[in-house]
């Protein structure tokens, strides 16, 4: 597989994540209540993040040859709904911190910021509603059942992991922690996005679902390194504390592997740290998984299968975007299954 | 006649049946065995195969969920009540309000509700469920516009039009011709003209205009409302 174009890829990011969020900002109230709401709502769009979603969105529809003011509204709701579920997601992760900063139950209480979550979901429908103006009636409520069928997919996804963490279910296999990373990765990151990108940029004209393949892949990927990035990355670049994932449980494809894997004594000691709460769960007993995770090639097995979900994702991204014209999105499409695990 | 040699015997597989997963490794009999002092180097072998392990896994999980959904989508083809929308697939879906996303069933209710008011307020009165600049009484199939396109240029060019259904034709404009992620000047935005039959937009691309795509959107003239887009590719 080619290695990343990082520039262009880079390029592409900041000039769509750019343009979503002025228009994103132009969708946050500036109402009261401020302290408690809007002010809040606007926290964790505030605070950056690579725009990938959106990004993705635009430049789908742009590769066929669509403007990006046709879809710059829909990128706008995915962003906002993005964020909604992150601030929902770090509750239920009982997350510290997000995109190098204190998660907002942390700051806010988890009332507070379960309420902005809400909040943040609702407005993301408006930039749904305003599609009506540029994209027509009948496109603009097909992007809505296609927003809908996203948030039903994301949310059994996430019922799966946290079911598996309440349980502490030990016996999930790969193929179930593939199931579940379709669902509660892959629908909203890269999935959607390339759907409604192509509903929009082809007018409808091409069935939605010959994207799910290219988008399962790619979101695979990038959630396998991105759970990588989370033992063994940079902890200032990475936004959150670093081997967290094992402090909150998470059934990680290392875990999932180490599991499988460990000796009878290892994995005895290993069911009883996650079923152990959070807060009786000490510093020694994440090193110690990471530990035995890189004794039994876990974190290289881990690796080695996101690269080959890379490239599976760089197959399907030729079935089906390779008759489209070359162009700047076509080539950034091209990018992404190498970028997803390239990036640190 | 015999060998001078004795016989070499292969020594004896730890396990007993085929590993179908090689995630899973047969259990082990003896004691646990110390970690190794070179992780990478030691599981170098378990690591061989993981590659294709995982892409054939994957393939099999969406092909699989590939599956259920034509399977979902055949049910909802074959039931008369259900046909009409595209993910009704809620057998399993709790009727109330979810505490896992409360989006989803104000969403659900919403489409419900609003999905029959569109289609029958849009076929006669402009309302608010209508796209701006549509003829009131115009439905797609009826007002699919006949489009005329005519190109001056000395080079060759390749123009594509679209103009969303149900527009009101009247009064529109083109916004310039922008190229696509290169500097160059823009086309100058083509004249679009109404007659009683078809849509004529002219398209005039300058002798040295750099080969490229050029793409631009179509306004209404009095609100600047989107009525389509204009794409023109210069070889």
């Amino acid at each position: 597989m080619k290695t990343a174009d990082e520039n262009l890829v880079s390029s592409v990011l900041r000039e769509y994540g750019d343009a979503t969020r002025s228009v994103l900002f132009q969708y946050l109230p500036a109402a009261e209540p401020r302290r408690y709401l809007y002010d809040l709502v606007a926290d964790y769009p505030r605070r950056g993040g690579r725009s990938f979603r959106p990004s993705l969105c635009i430049a789908t529809a742009r590769a066929f040859g669509t403007p990006m003011e046709m879809a710059l509204r829909t990128a706008v709701s995915i962003e906002m709904m993005h964020n909604a579920m992150l601030i929902h997601d770090d509750v239920e992760d009982e997350s510290e911190q997000r995109r190098g900063k204190p998660a907002m139950h942390i700051t806010q209480g988890v009332p507070i910021a379960i309420n902005v979550g809400d909040m943040l979901s609702l407005l993301a429908m408006r930039p749904l509603l305003d599609n009506r103006a540029i994209l027509g009636s009948e496109m603009s409520l097909r992007i809505l059942e296609e927003t809908e069928r996203m948030a039903r997919e994301s949310a059994e996804g996430q019922a799966f992991e946290l079911g598996w963490r309440r349980d502490n279910v030990t016996d999930v296999g790969e193929a179930d922690y593939l199931e579940m990373v379709l669902k509660k990765t892959c629908w909203l990151a890269t999935i959607h996005p390339s759907r409604v990108g192509v509903l929009i940029g082809t007018r409808g004209a091409v069935d939605p679902d010959r994207c799910i393949r290219f988008g399962f892949f790619l979101g695979a990927a990038f959630q396998i390194q991105d759970d990588l990035l989370n033992l063994v990355g940079d902890a200032h670049s990475y936004g959150k504390e670093l081997g967290g994932d094992i402090r909150e449980r998470k059934r990680t494809l290392m875990l999932i592997h180490l599991l499988a894997n460990a000796g009878a004594t290892e994995r005895s000691r290993l069911c009883s740290i996650l079923s152990e709460s959070r807060e009786r769960r000490t510093d020694g007993d994440v090193s110690w998984v990471l530990y035995r995770m890189d004794a039994h090639g876990s974190i290289d097995y881990a690796r080695q299968v996101a690269h080959g979900l890379a490239g599976a994702a760089q197959h399907e991204f030729n079935q089906l975007y390779g008759h489209l014209p070359d162009s700047r999105d076509k080539r950034f499409l091209e990018a992404l299954p190498a970028w997803v695990i390239e990036r640190n | 006649m015999k060998s001078a040699s004795p016989r070499k015997k292969r020594t004896p597989p730890e396990r007993s049946g085929p590993v179908r997963n090689p995630m899973t490794q047969p259990p082990r009999s003896g004691p646990e065995p110390a970690a190794p002092r070179d992780p990478i180097a030691a599981t170098g072998a378990a690591v061989c195969g993981a590659l294709e392990n995982g892409v054939h896994t994957a393939y099999a999980v969406i092909d699989e969920y590939m599956r259920r959904g034509h399977d979902t989508a055949r049910s909802i083809f074959n039931d008369p009540i259900r046909r009409d929308s595209m993910n009704d697939d809620y057998g399993n879906a709790p009727g109330g309000f979810t505490p896992i996303n409360p989006l989803i069933s104000f969403t659900e209710q919403w489409l419900m509700a609003m999905r029959p008011l569109s289609q029958a307020m849009s076929a006669f009165l402009p309302n608010p469920w209508q796209q701006p600049g549509m003829h009131p009484f115009a439905t797609a199939a009826r007002v699919a516009p006949t489009v005329s396109v005519k190109i001056s240029s000395t080079c060759p060019v390749e123009v594509t039009a679209n103009l969303h259904p149900g527009m009101d034709l009247a009064g529109l404009v083109s916004d310039p011709l922008r190229a696509d992620g290169v500097p160059a000047t823009p086309i100058e935005p083509p004249e679009i003209i109404r007659d009683s039959r078809r849509v004529l937009i002219s398209v005039k691309v300058a002798d040295k205009q750099p080969a490229g795509q050029y793409r631009g959107l179509i306004r209404r003239r009095a609100d600047g409302n989107v009525a389509g887009d204009l794409t023109v590719i210069v070889s």
